[in-house]
């Protein structure tokens, strides 16, 4: 593979594990617009481990704590306010640490973060594995019944004696770990970090990789990244129309497949198979 | 509290919104094996009744108590896995989970199977011990085994309206809140459902219910009580409330002649 490809494949890597820290907070019905300020802070505290001569996959981890930490703190008072208003609250937050790393003189404020020791790819493909397979674990496990339930109906959830106040906020706290392993990953592979990296573009698209993909399955922020990401690529030779055509292609999807690509149920496996099979 | 308390017993219960007590100084009891039935005209505070036991609201003042505990200001899923299940008068299932997946939700709640939450292993739920012998017996019971992997949008509506209570069931309850559970059914399906309760009753459950089908309470009920404007009216014996003036008249209006 060129340093090209692998590029590449690194950004694909980073773009699902954000879409996944979007679909988990969403099969609790939480919009999380905020996913670059979680990245933003996995990535400052794994950058600076890291340069304090941390060993990089602890420092990978400590990011990831730190985003979760955060996502906890975040997820208490989100509990008060839902809908467009949680997704408000989530995109405020973004704003805010992208502000903050801005002026943290610890930081490095607007000259950035430089000096990141750097991770071998291979490295950081199989923390993504690692981590891609507890989460598709956890969603073949009773516990994700329960996450279910408060999306299809949260006031009978609790009603059938299950603490949602506690699911949301365990949801909100691994979304922020995602985010925050994406963040780390990504310090480590550009090896310099600043605030601009982390804008709310980031957070919007993070989302767009799940509502394209599909919110309702573990494979549709995959495939929602994967395809987003490498799409633009595909795309060169269209040069300046490239975002157009990136903008038509998504509107096109969202009004053929409202749900996303990939649907509740349909697994990888069923779909490929599909696929062959209208093909031979 | 004298020996005549009841599983259930709400003291001077109250609750106001704003400037309206929608309930009002409400005393009344279910016993263990009772079906006792909640009626009143539309806004009578019936459904807030239900709200207030369940801990969905904090009461203004006054105390609700379970099995000789205080609950009222318990968060609502401790009161549930205390022991008071519930239905709804607007179907409330989870939409994309299937009969089966229902009823292992609701018995995964019980704290003993916290546990297996986590667990990888696919538990088979069709053997656990519920109310009414085995999941799948209860499920059979129920009319509902033969769609155990259908998802719940995909029911008929009376087989929604069973598979609330078959939820409600799997949480081990001793008090089951019934909110109009024959709301849309025909008289058939009515029949069942009443069959149903009377079983349930049977096997020591206290069952609160509120219904409009005056048939169908007095068929199913034990004693009636009758709440207007958030007040207690009457209670007594279904025969007793339907020929009550204070009934009628909460019913019909007021300034009726009825000789």
């Amino acid at each position: 593979m060129s340093i090209y490809q692998v590029g590449l494949l690194v950004q694909v890597c980073i773009n699902i594990l954000l879409g996944m820290s979007v679909y988990v907070a969403l099969s609790t019905r939480q919009l999380n617009l905020g996913a670059a300020g979680f990245m933003a802070v996995g990535a400052y505290t794994a950058a600076m481990a890291s340069i304090a001569g941390i060993p990089i996959s602890v420092s990978l981890l400590l990011g990831m704590l730190g985003a979760m930490v955060v996502g906890l703190l975040i997820g208490l008072p989100a509990l008060r306010v839902s809908g467009i208003y949680l997704a408000m609250a989530t995109f405020a937050f973004g704003l805010v640490m992208e502000s903050v790393f801005l002026v943290l003189p610890f930081a490095g404020q607007a000259r950035g973060l430089a000096g990141i020791p750097p991770i071998e790819p291979i490295v950081l493909f199989v923390w993504t594995a690692v981590v891609l397979s507890g989460v598709f674990l956890l969603t073949r496990t009773q516990f994700w019944f329960r996450v279910r339930s408060i999306h299809d109906d949260e006031f009978a959830a609790s009603m059938t004696g299950l603490n949602v106040t506690t699911v949301k906020i365990a949801m909100f706290g691994l979304s922020g770990a995602l985010a925050g392993l994406a963040g780390g990953m990504y310090a480590h592979w550009f090896v310099y970090v600043e605030p601009s990296a982390f804008s709310v573009e980031v957070s919007i698209f993070a989302a767009l990789y799940v509502i394209f993909g599909g919110r309702q399955s573990f494979w549709g922020p995959v495939v929602g990244a994967t395809i987003l990401t490498l799409l633009p690529e595909f795309a060169r030779g269209l040069d300046s129309w490239r975002p157009a055509f990136i903008g038509v292609a998504l509107l096109v999807i969202l009004i053929l497949r409202p749900s996303g690509l990939i649907g509740r149920g349909t697994s990888l496996l069923t779909l490929l198979v599909r696929r062959v099979g209208r093909t031979s | 509290m004298t020996g005549r308390e009841g599983l259930l017993q709400t003291r001077e219960l109250s609750i106001q919104f704003g400037g309206i007590r929608a309930v009002d100084g409400i005393d009344f009891s279910v016993h263990a094996g009772e079906v006792v039935g909640l009626i009143g005209p539309n806004g009578a505070g019936k459904t807030t009744l239900l709200n207030l036991i369940t801990g969905v609201y904090k009461p203004t003042s006054g105390a609700v108590f379970f099995d000789g505990t205080r609950i009222d200001g318990q968060a609502p899923h401790l009161i549930a896995r205390s022991g008071i299940a519930r239905t709804f008068q607007n179907i409330r299932l989870f939409q994309s989970l299937t009969v089966m997946e229902h009823a292992q939700l609701a018995l995964g709640s019980a704290s003993s199977h916290l546990k297996s939450a986590f667990q990888l292993k696919p538990v088979d739920y069709a053997g656990e011990a519920t109310l009414m012998g085995t999941v799948e017996e209860t499920l059979n019971r129920f009319g509902l085994w033969d769609q155990r992997t259908q998802v719940a949008s995909g029911l008929s509506y009376g087989l929604q309206r069973r598979l609330e209570i078959v939820r409600a069931l799997m949480l081990h309850p001793q008090l089951l809140l019934l909110d109009e559970p024959t709301a849309g059914m025909n008289e058939d399906e009515a029949v069942e459902v009443a069959d149903l309760i009377r079983l349930l009753r049977n096997l020591g459950l206290g069952i609160l219910l509120i219904e409009h089908n005056m048939p169908f309470v007095a068929h199913t009920c034990d004693r009636v009580v009758v709440i207007n404007f958030g007040r207690h009216i009457t209670t007594g014996l279904p025969e007793e409330v339907r020929r009550d003036p204070r009934v009628l008249e909460a019913y019909l209006g007021g300034d009726h002649d009825y000789s």
